[in-house]
């Protein structure tokens, strides 16, 4: 049967017919229309016959396995992203934790077995591993360290830290409640005057004072007064008192209205604008 | 013949349609792999070829049209890409597959000599046609699209498809040496 010119049996059709892609039922109308016009059947052959034979030699490329580099540039740029920081997140916490328990493990002081989150959440000041009295108090003789046994507060660790061209001793005491405090002992530094005055940097509450020629600086985890009271009970030969009075230091100074209340508040910012 | 309709219109996604995933660009990649050596017919240069595509994808995925073929939009994609480059890709005769390197790589899948001979003839008689003609026989051989999809992938209207496809058919003919291979004007064209 010959099919009718608007059934739309066009050259792609033909070219289908011979791979074998119609139905049965469009195929054989195909077939019957193709021999009708067997030249242009020919052509539609041949042409069917190339594009088989181009199809055939390029199809194992799809079963080839897919380059890397392609497969990284397929994934979305976030993903890749998140793999650069986790890796480097991944290597950050790996060499915090080696730091960690490294400082652990080379001292011998009960207080150094705590527990990792108990140093993470301690102060900036407490986070370095002071070293045994006995293995450091020969050489930092020549700084006298203070005296906080009044209050409670025995000597556990001494540590010499070189910052630049400068020496600097940490001295790291400790109540029998486990309090502990830090006092930064540096000679021949900036004067930060001679009595006990408290010191707002970096968001650290210190207490810097002067005696026999050191600059100490008292720091710990407690209420400003408690700070300040330690400081005057440092040395018991100190004659002069602070200052400012105490009920000053019973409002930390967290604004410019504190500070006018309580000038021997002042904070970094101040001390470089006064000098 | 054509009207504007059979255009690819230059739309933006719409803001509720889903976005482009990478394992959807993904499981394109051995399609685009395959189109992309058919038309450079060297291996690193394909691949340096579809990764500039993929990389390309990713960064205006916001363009493609979720009611549309991925496959589609990656090959117009590719095929830019291989416009923009051909004459650094552009293939001498000295780059022509040649006997030796063509029957290892189709032993194992072309029963007889006579058929691999063949299949070598249309090889370099493609080869000797011009880019656009290569290009859109290649398509129609490996991927088999309907006139509007190659129309799309090829960023031409459908009516210049058909006719574009037809010249390059007879064009192959020619280089095949068959001159009692019939045009294809006499063919019916509905």
């Amino acid at each position: 049967m010959m099919p009718r010119r608007n059934q739309a049996i066009d050259y792609e059709s033909c070219i289908a017919f011979y791979l074998d892609a119609l139905e049965a039922t469009r195929a054989r109308d195909v077939e019957a229309w193709l021999r009708m016009h067997p030249e242009l059947a020919r052509r539609a052959r041949l042409d069917a016959q190339a594009q088989r034979q181009v199809n055939r030699y390029f199809a194992p490329v799809l079963e080839d396995p897919i380059p890397p580099r392609l497969v990284a540039a397929a994934q979305p740029a976030g993903s890749r992203w998140t793999g650069y920081i986790a890796l480097a997140a991944s290597i950050v916490l790996s060499t915090t934790a080696g730091w960690w328990l490294g400082a652990t493990m080379h001292t011998d002081h009960p207080s150094r077995t705590r527990s990792a989150s108990s140093h993470l959440i301690a102060p900036l000041g407490r986070q370095r591993s002071p070293q045994p009295v006995a293995a450091t108090v020969a050489t930092t003789t020549t700084i006298p360290h203070p005296d906080f046994s009044s209050q409670g507060y025995r000597l556990i660790a001494v540590k010499p830290i070189r910052q630049g061209n400068q020496m600097q001793v940490e001295f790291l005491y400790q109540n029998n409640h486990g309090k502990q405090v830090t006092v930064y002992a540096q000679p021949r530094s900036a004067q930060p005057g001679k009595h006990p005055r408290l010191y707002l940097h970096d968001g650290l509450l210190r207490i810097r004072w002067q005696h026999a020629g050191i600059n100490y600086s008292l720091s710990g985890n407690m209420s400003p007064a408690s700070l300040e009271a330690l400081a005057r009970h440092s040395f018991r030969t100190e004659p002069d008192k602070p200052s400012h009075d105490s009920k000053a230091h019973d409002s930390s100074p967290k604004s410019p209205r504190d500070r006018q209340h309580n000038p021997s508040v002042t904070t970094a910012a101040d001390q470089q604008t006064s000098t | 013949m054509c009207g504007t309709k059979e255009l690819v219109p230059a739309r933006r996604q719409p803001k509720d349609a889903p976005l482009i995933d990478g394992r959807m660009i993904q499981a394109e990649i051995p399609h685009l792999r395959r189109y992309a050596l058919a038309l450079v017919r060297e291996r690193e240069p394909a691949d340096d070829l579809v990764q500039d595509t993929l990389e390309r994808a990713w960064r205006k995925r916001t363009l493609w049209l979720p009611y549309g073929r991925l496959r589609s939009w990656l090959f117009r994609i590719l095929y830019r890409l291989y416009l923009d480059r051909r004459p650094r890709l552009h293939r001498t005769r000295h780059n022509l597959i040649s006997l030796d390197e063509f029957g290892t790589e189709v032993s194992n899948r072309i029963t007889s000599d006579q058929t691999s001979l063949y299949c070598r003839d249309v090889l370099q008689a493609i080869d000797r046609l011009s880019t656009s003609h290569r290009a859109i026989l290649l398509l129609i051989a490996l991927e088999q699209p309907s006139y509007a999809e190659g129309a799309r992938i090829l960023g031409v209207r459908v009516g210049t498809f058909r006719s574009r496809l037809s010249r390059a058919r007879d064009k192959l003919a020619e280089q095949l040496m068959d001159e009692t291979t019939p045009k294809l004007d006499s063919a019916h064209q509905p």
